[in-house]
């Protein structure tokens, strides 16, 4: 019972890391339709960058947090003016394709900058355990944990109430008449591509606080691609609800199958056989939106 | 005062979807542009508010003004800001958005934030249903709520015009008289200039000041409602009207050469 507990607890903290950098993608497909598959590699770069500032420059780490959103933004407009802009109107594959490279060119660059190795990440918070009984849970998984859900909360209340989120939601829906009413499409993008290089810098952060900085965090960051899928492609609160999912599905998975010796490993594609199986028997995933038809 | 002069359009830079059109609506005035499928209307439409843009359209000669700004060449948004809304032909909503979050994004130009929720309860009392259904999920509402809620989403940006195409379509005779009837306080009322696109000649005559006729492009009939009305051609082609007492045959052979003449 103490395993389950603890399994459990631990898979609803890591989740809500990865529901935090989920939601990422969700931005971006929300305005442009398009997946992002060089996010695994901006959340990648947003772990370099603050890492650099804080071991490597000895910035102190508010300062350090500054100039990771500072990279991040720029590296949003960068991407979205130079590449993304002129593919607006090409099909969508071939903005998949485009950000297919983007991913290749980024990693390669993280590889000349700064090398193979991977490097312990600073603490940013304080590090120790918190014990509930026999169940311990690492103090840096629950402050990321809460950090992400309350960017997360802040994200949908963004989209909820104000008037940029409002018009991202309506572009979503019908580009041309967001269009007639004064929306700028182009403003859109511009917008979707910087708050999803926030989200992914903010998610790196944290991945690194739990993981350490490395290659591999490229990986971990695409990984919720599925967790988005499971979620409904076009929904926060999917994300947030399918990324607690599969961090628990992956914990236990780790935790009670990979004791058969044949099963080593089936932690980390247990959350895609999850994705299957869930979005065999609802297509929109968890909360994806339906085209909503009066009968 | 908007005033088209000779303009040509073209899709793709070969498709000539209009040659030669020029038009004119005087401040406060109801213009009704009438044609069948094909003629260019919406086209006419979208050249003004600067959305061919999203269909590879671009007006390739001749001029638009708008209140002394010539407006062919601008993006859609600054087109809005100068108080030219266009209202799509088949009710584009924002489905998944509440009645009010898609009124309130029609006023997504402006920043007068008290004004604005003055102009939301202008808009209730035009559209005293949609007030019912605000907290509804648009993409539920029937064709007439719907097609009340996006002329309500183009009034929310107070426009000094606002063009409107086809805002009959798809409706139970009944619901177009209750639409057209708004269509008009909200011109005598608001001030508002309105350009309308309409397939019923009939009730577009009904309420315009004056009417352009459009065929392949251009447009080959201008006049005053009451001209256009009991103009024979008119009658025969828009109407559904006839000379009664001519034999079929004669009658058919008339016809096609008008139609012809039309066409030319």
């Amino acid at each position: 019972m103490t395993d389950f507990l603890q399994l459990l607890l631990m898979g609803i903290l890591v989740g809500g890391v990865y529901s935090q950098i989920a939601v990422g993608f969700v931005v971006i497909f929300k305005a442009g339709k398009t997946f992002n598959l060089a996010y695994g590699e901006m959340v990648m770069l947003g772990a370099y960058i603050s890492w650099t500032a804080m071991d490597q420059w000895d910035l102190a780490k508010p300062v350090a947090l500054l100039v990771t959103l500072v990279f991040a933004i720029t590296l949003g407009l960068v991407v979205e003016r130079l590449l993304l802009r002129r593919m607006t109107s090409a099909p969508i594959h071939t903005m998949i394709m485009l950000t297919l490279g983007l991913a290749g060119v980024l990693r390669g660059l993280v590889l000349v900058v700064w090398g193979p190795d991977p490097h312990a990440y600073p603490d940013i918070v304080p590090t120790g355990t918190v014990n509930l009984g026999d169940i311990m849970l690492p103090t840096n998984f629950i402050v990321s944990f809460f950090i992400a859900i309350a960017f997360v909360a802040l994200l949908s209340l963004f989209f909820q109430y104000t008037k940029a989120g409002l018009s991202m939601r309506a572009a979503s829906e019908d580009k041309v008449a967001a269009q007639s009413l004064g929306i700028s499409v182009k403003r859109i993008y511009q917008l979707s591509w910087v708050t999803a290089s926030i989200i992914a810098a903010l998610g790196g952060i944290l991945l690194a606080g739990i993981s350490g900085v490395n290659l591999g965090l490229a990986f971990m960051g695409l990984m919720t691609l599925s967790v988005v899928i499971l979620g409904g492609i076009d929904s926060i609160l999917g994300a947030l609800l399918a990324g607690i999912l599969m961090g628990v599905a992956t914990k236990m998975a780790e935790g009670y199958l990979e004791r058969i010796e044949s099963l080593k490993g089936i932690g980390e594609i247990f959350p895609m056989m999850l994705t299957l199986v869930v979005l065999l028997i609802r297509p929109h995933g968890l909360l994806g939106q339906k085209t909503v038809e009066r009968v | 005062m908007l005033k088209l002069d000779n303009i040509r359009v073209f899709y793709h830079e070969v498709i000539l979807a209009l040659r030669q059109v020029s038009l004119e609506v005087p401040d406060g005035s109801i213009i009704a542009l009438l044609g069948s499928n094909g003629a260019g209307k919406s086209t006419a439409l979208k050249a003004i508010s600067g959305l061919l843009i999203t269909e590879a359209g671009a007006v390739s000669e001749g001029s638009i003004h708008f209140d002394g700004h010539r407006i062919d060449r601008m993006e859609p948004v600054n087109i809005v800001r100068l108080g030219i809304i266009q209202v799509m032909e088949g009710r584009r909503i924002f489905q998944h958005l509440t009645v009010e979050d898609n009124l309130k994004i029609g006023a997504y130009v402006r920043n007068d934030r008290a004004q604005i929720k003055k102009d939301l309860d202008l808009t209730y009392e035009y559209f005293p249903v949609l007030k019912d259904l605000r907290r509804q999920t648009a993409g539920f509402l029937s064709g007439g709520e719907q097609q009340m809620m996006v002329i309500g989403r183009g009034l929310m940006s107070r426009p000094k015009l606002m063009l409107l195409d086809e805002p009959s379509l798809g409706l139970a005779p009944v619901l177009v008289k209750e639409i057209f009837d708004i269509i008009k306080r909200i011109n005598a009322e608001e001030g508002t200039s309105i350009l309308l696109v309409e397939q019923n000649a009939k009730i577009a005559l009904s309420i315009a000041h004056h009417g352009y006729v459009m065929e392949t492009g251009r447009v080959v009939l201008e006049g005053s409602a009451d001209m256009l009305q009991n103009n024979e051609d008119v009658k025969e082609f828009y109407l559904g009207l006839s000379t009664a007492g001519e034999t079929k045959s004669y009658r058919d052979l008339k016809h096609y050469r008008r139609r012809k003449r039309w066409m030319a």
